[in-house]
């Protein structure tokens, strides 16, 4: 580079101030899109624009609470906007037939070419292993994490590799305030009368968002034929 | 430089204006000292000497794709290959200059077709390079004194009490008398003085055409990871440069490392034909964290395996960006070497009404994914439905048998992680039958809503007259 050059870019930094308004290259590609819209206004209105990247997101809530619907949905605009997505796995539980996709996505949506991994490690302890690597190769744009121990990592070093690569990691449990460091916690409810999302940050209330979600049927609910069985004890 | 202590220590290394001085390696140190005042010594550190050498070798793997260290401060590299780099000028250079960047100007260089002529090249005082034609090492070692030639001191002084002084003057000696009153050692001496190789002498016996392993030999035994790791890159830079300059990339890698116990071996299996180093590197270190190697460490070589010629791959201005092809294959290769192919894995759809066969995980093709491309839909940012989002159906692995509470004729209450559930919605039955022909079942699914809120899928099981806990809505 001449020496010019050399100054004048100097000398622009100087303007930035001490505040600095360059940006590092992670940062400039978070803020290209600094997070994945979950398609739910309200939601999206209480978190920045969505679940940010760059952070870990606690995905706090009891079981049909409504944790993975959202997470499906999250994970099909994901791939829609060219990045890959992931989900660690380790509960065993994540039946493949609701994460078919295709070409279109699911509802018409956006499928896209970019990468849906299941990662199922044979013990919970692996779980946050596949995360780190899936967040190390920096491939994923979302990277979601269930069944894991969170009391006992290093989060710290997952939250760096988040911020690095600029990957949205998600941590999917029960018990709201399991993880440590979570830059923003979002609680589902599971009361049938009160289905609702509270979004935290770092501890603090800061929006409540109701939601309504009816059970679904696999066939109509009066197939027209009828019940000669009582169900047996 | 000064090993030991005291009265014991002795002569390590000398430099060349020490010598002139007549102070010689063994030498007591207080001999050196009383011989030439003002001389400057150091504590002999072997560790320090290791990690300078491990540097050499490392850089000098960028001229050969063959480093070892046959004494102090000298290399054996194998000069094979560079007929297709730009021959023997090429080599020359790139040996230089990977001592120059490791700090050694003032390297020579011999290069001759048998290890004792290259060896003997280097001692030529004025030659930084100093090359040896084809056929010509016995004339060129003829007028060379005898300790140009690896040989021990024992032997050296028993032949100059013959009245040998070159190495000539050795060659010319008749072969039976050389056996009869030199043995071995002096055989081979003979050997080496009239031009020959024997592969005893120098490492490498010569690479078979196509041949694509790079090795390295330590310096000294290494017990710790980091010095194998740091010349394993240094090899892995060497392959990947070659496999470059061809245009191919490899699908397996085979690391042998030797061992005071024998070679230790390992394979590494990129998920894609690659060339890159750091996915490598991540690959070899991962196959190294479950290896066990039961000596330290001699050195490390690697093999590239299946070659195949390199495919560019082409982006789409049409399509969203899409993830680094190799940041995947890095990814995957090392989730699958760890926990198996079916570790990482994809959804399909298969057709069955039976619901836990709705749809299988298929391992991840990585190949097969990175040829799919994308139906563009809009600007590539991510777009979503309007609809809040349906419900997903989570499964055990396996049904679980369900304790249940049968009130009036129907469900009343679940057990539920160790709580009953009282039953506050049922919907159902809905009757699943069928494979009578493989493995029959036959289920009468329920909707269960408790009054914790959970959405619970159960089925009773006539024929095994019990009720089983499937899945949930979450």
């Amino acid at each position: 580079m001449p020496r010019s050059s050399a100054l004048a870019a100097l000398s622009l930094a100087d303007q930035a101030g001490p505040a600095g308004s360059l940006a590092r290259a992670s940062e400039l590609l978070a803020g290209s899109a600094p997070a994945w819209p979950l398609g739910w206004p309200e939601l999206d209105a209480a978190l920045p624009g969505g679940v940010p990247r760059g952070q870990i997101t606690e995905w706090a809530g009891p079981r049909s609470a409504g944790k993975t619907a959202a997470l499906r949905q999250m994970v099909s605009a994901v791939r829609g906007a060219g990045a890959g997505a992931a989900y660690v796995d380790g509960t065993g539980t994540l039946a493949p037939a609701a994460w078919v996709f295709g070409r279109r996505g699911p509802g018409g949506g956006p499928g896209g070419a970019a990468p849906f991994w299941v990662v199922r490690p044979p013990e919970p302890l692996g779980v946050l292993a596949a995360a780190e690597e899936l967040c190390r190769s920096g491939a994923f744009g979302l990277v979601i994490a269930e069944g894991a121990d969170w009391s006992r990592t290093p989060v710290i070093r997952l939250q760096r590799l988040a911020r690095e690569t600029g990957a949205a990691l998600i941590a999917v449990v029960e018990r709201p305030g399991s993880v440590p460091l979570a830059g923003f916690r979002v609680q589902f409810a599971s009361d049938p009368q009160t289905r609702s999302c509270r979004i935290q940050v770092r501890g603090h209330l800061t929006h409540e968002v109701s939601y309504a979600n009816d059970l679904p049927y696999r066939l109509p609910e009066d197939s027209g034929l009828p019940d000669r069985r009582s169900p047996a004890s | 430089m000064v090993r030991g202590e005291g009265k014991r220590a002795l002569v390590a290394a000398a430099s060349e204006s020490a010598r002139r001085h007549e102070i010689a390696v063994g030498m007591r140190a207080a001999d050196a000292r009383a011989q030439l005042p003002g001389l400057r010594e150091w504590e002999w550190s072997p560790a320090l000497y290791d990690e300078v050498q491990t540097e050499l070798a490392a850089a000098l793997l960028a001229a050969s794709p063959r480093v070892s260290r046959p004494g102090l401060g000298a290399f054996w590299l194998d000069a094979g290959g560079w007929d297709r780099l730009g021959g023997e000028e090429a080599f020359v250079e790139a040996a230089r200059s990977a001592a120059l960047a490791a700090g050694y100007p003032e390297a020579r260089l011999g290069i001759a077709g048998t290890a004792a002529a290259a060896r003997a090249a280097t001692r030529l005082d004025g030659h930084a390079v100093h090359r040896v034609a084809p056929g010509d090492e016995a004339r060129f070692l003829a007028p060379l004194p005898l300790d140009v030639l690896p040989i021990s001191e024992d032997l050296l002084e028993l032949l100059e009490a013959l009245g040998l002084e070159t190495v000539g003057a050795l060659a010319a000696l008749p072969a039976g008398e050389v056996e009869a009153r030199l043995g071995p050692e002096g055989v081979q001496a003979r050997g080496w003085a009239r031009g020959l190789e024997d592969g005893r002498e120098g490492p490498f016996g010569g690479a078979p055409p196509g041949d694509w392993t790079v090795e390295v030999e330590f310096p000294g035994p290494v017990e710790r990871l980091e010095p194998l790791l740091f010349l394993l890159k240094s090899c892995l830079d060497h392959l990947s440069d070659a496999l470059t300059a061809e245009g191919l990339c490899l699908r397996g890698l085979e690391l042998t490392i030797a061992t005071e116990d024998g070679p230790v071996r390992a394979t590494a299996r990129p998920a894609r034909p690659t060339r890159q180093v750091a996915m490598l590197l991540s690959l070899c270190k991962s196959a190294l964290d479950g290896l066990q190697v039961p000596g330290r460490a001699l050195g490390v070589r690697v093999e590239a395996q299946e070659l195949v010629p390199a495919m560019a791959e082409q982006a789409d201005l049409f399509e969203p960006p899409r993830p680094d092809p190799d940041a995947l294959a890095t990814a995957l290769s090392k989730l699958q070497g760890r926990w198996g192919p079916d570790s990482v894995v994809q959804p399909a759809a298969t057709d069955s009404h039976r619901p836990e066969k709705q749809g299988r995980w298929e391992p991840v093709d990585l190949m097969a994914e990175l040829a799919r491309r994308a139906v563009l839909d809009g600007n590539g940012s991510a777009s979503l439905p309007a609809e809040a989002p349906a419900l997903v159906l989570r499964l055990w692995p396996r049904p679980r048998r369900l304790e249940v509470h049968i009130e009036r004729g129907e469900l009343g209450a679940l057990l539920v992680d160790g709580g009953w559930r009282a039953v506050e919605q049922l919907k159902g039955p809905e009757r699943l039958s069928g494979e009578w022909w493989e493995d029959h079942y036959q289920r009468e699914y329920y909707r269960v809503s408790t009054t914790a809120g959970d959405l619970l899928w159960v089925f009773y099981d006539p024929r095994r007259r019990g009720w089983f806990w499937h899945g949930w809505w979450d």
